[in-house]
């Protein structure tokens, strides 16, 4: 099963970037566009209930796939993967999971305060990028 | 009378009551976040810790004597290894190891490898002074100041701060007669 990340971003609630990091070949601004492109595919679901949590793929794209999880704060997780055939939904829903514990774990941290441009810090980008290369399949 | 230190610690922890441990940690860091805040000088804040921790030490002994069932302390040492096997563990639900001990008997570390209060703690660089802990260092000051043992407790190593494990250095500066009011007599 293999699901190469080659982006993995989290949006906050006004869909401020919070944290944007890539990873392999692909360009940044290639990337952004993705990650951007989907947010018009998680708004138009998120106004729907039943759409909270794991919204599982969002957009096929070029020759990428996108997954996008929304939490209870409005705070969105969005992976990109590259397209080489599909993708077990029990790995992105795994990936949501750690990111999420990951992302929980970092704000809480009593002398955490957000940024105007988002999470600046090495040691949670670290974490990110640990998580997204030890992905299954990689 | 051999007594199992060990044993006693986790029979008293097992006998106190808990509260979850997140709330424990998210209340013990937004004391410090406002320290911070308040103070703004990194010295000051640990200073400001030292007391607090003197000020639940002072009393946190007697409960701890009372709930304990851990007799009188021969020696300095054995009041070493009562803290850190059965105190820290009743309250904070880790121990401690002693070590170090001075030529004369009267300073030791106590070394902890893990401690809950730094759960998700990830101090920034212009706080590099910090000592997140620091109530520790008080409890025990004020703690063996009720046994008459006047102790000066401070950190020298910290995981915050990338060490391998922490370390309290506490040196005894005196045992501290019995006050007895003047006989009018």
């Amino acid at each position: 099963l293999q699901m190469p990340v080659v982006c993995c971003a989290i949006l906050g609630s006004e869909n401020q970037p919070l944290l944007l990091k890539t990873f392999g070949s692909p360009s940044d601004v290639k990337l952004q566009f993705l990650v951007h492109s989907s947010l018009d595919v998680i708004e138009s679901r998120v106004g729907n209930p039943r759409a909270e949590g794991y919204l599982g793929q969002v957009l096929v794209a070029d020759d990428f796939r996108v997954f996008a999880q929304v939490t209870n704060t409005k705070i969105k997780f969005v992976l990109v993967v590259e397209d080489r055939g599909a993708v077990a939904e029990s790995d992105a829903k795994k990936f949501f999971q750690d990111l999420h514990a990951l992302y929980t774990k970092h704000i809480s941290n009593p002398f955490f305060a957000m940024a105007e441009t988002g999470i600046v810090s090495a040691s949670f980008e670290a974490t990110v990028a640990a998580l997204a290369t030890s992905s299954p399949g990689l | 009378m051999a007594r199992n230190l060990q044993r006693a610690g986790e029979l008293a922890f097992a006998k106190m009551e808990k509260i979850n441990s997140e709330v424990l940690t998210l209340t013990y860091g937004s004391i410090v976040a406002q320290l911070v805040k308040d103070y703004e000088d990194v010295e000051e804040v640990n200073k400001q810790l030292e007391m607090m921790g003197y000020n639940m030490g002072i009393r946190l002994v007697d409960e701890f004597l009372a709930k304990s069932h851990v007799g009188s302390c021969q020696s300095f040492r054995d009041s070493a290894e009562v803290i850190a096997k059965v105190g820290l563990r009743m309250f904070l639900g880790v121990s401690a190891t002693v070590s170090q001990w001075s030529q004369d008997g009267n300073e030791f570390s106590l070394v902890m490898e893990e401690n809950p209060l730094h759960e998700f703690v990830d101090i920034p660089e212009h706080l590099r002074g910090l000592y997140y802990c620091n109530i520790l260092c008080g409890v025990i000051r004020g703690a063996l100041e009720m046994l008459n043992m006047r102790v000066d407790a401070q950190y020298v190593r910290c995981k915050l701060r990338g060490d391998a494990h922490s370390e309290i250095r506490v040196k005894l500066i005196e045992i501290l007669e019995d006050q007895y009011p003047e006989d009018d007599e």
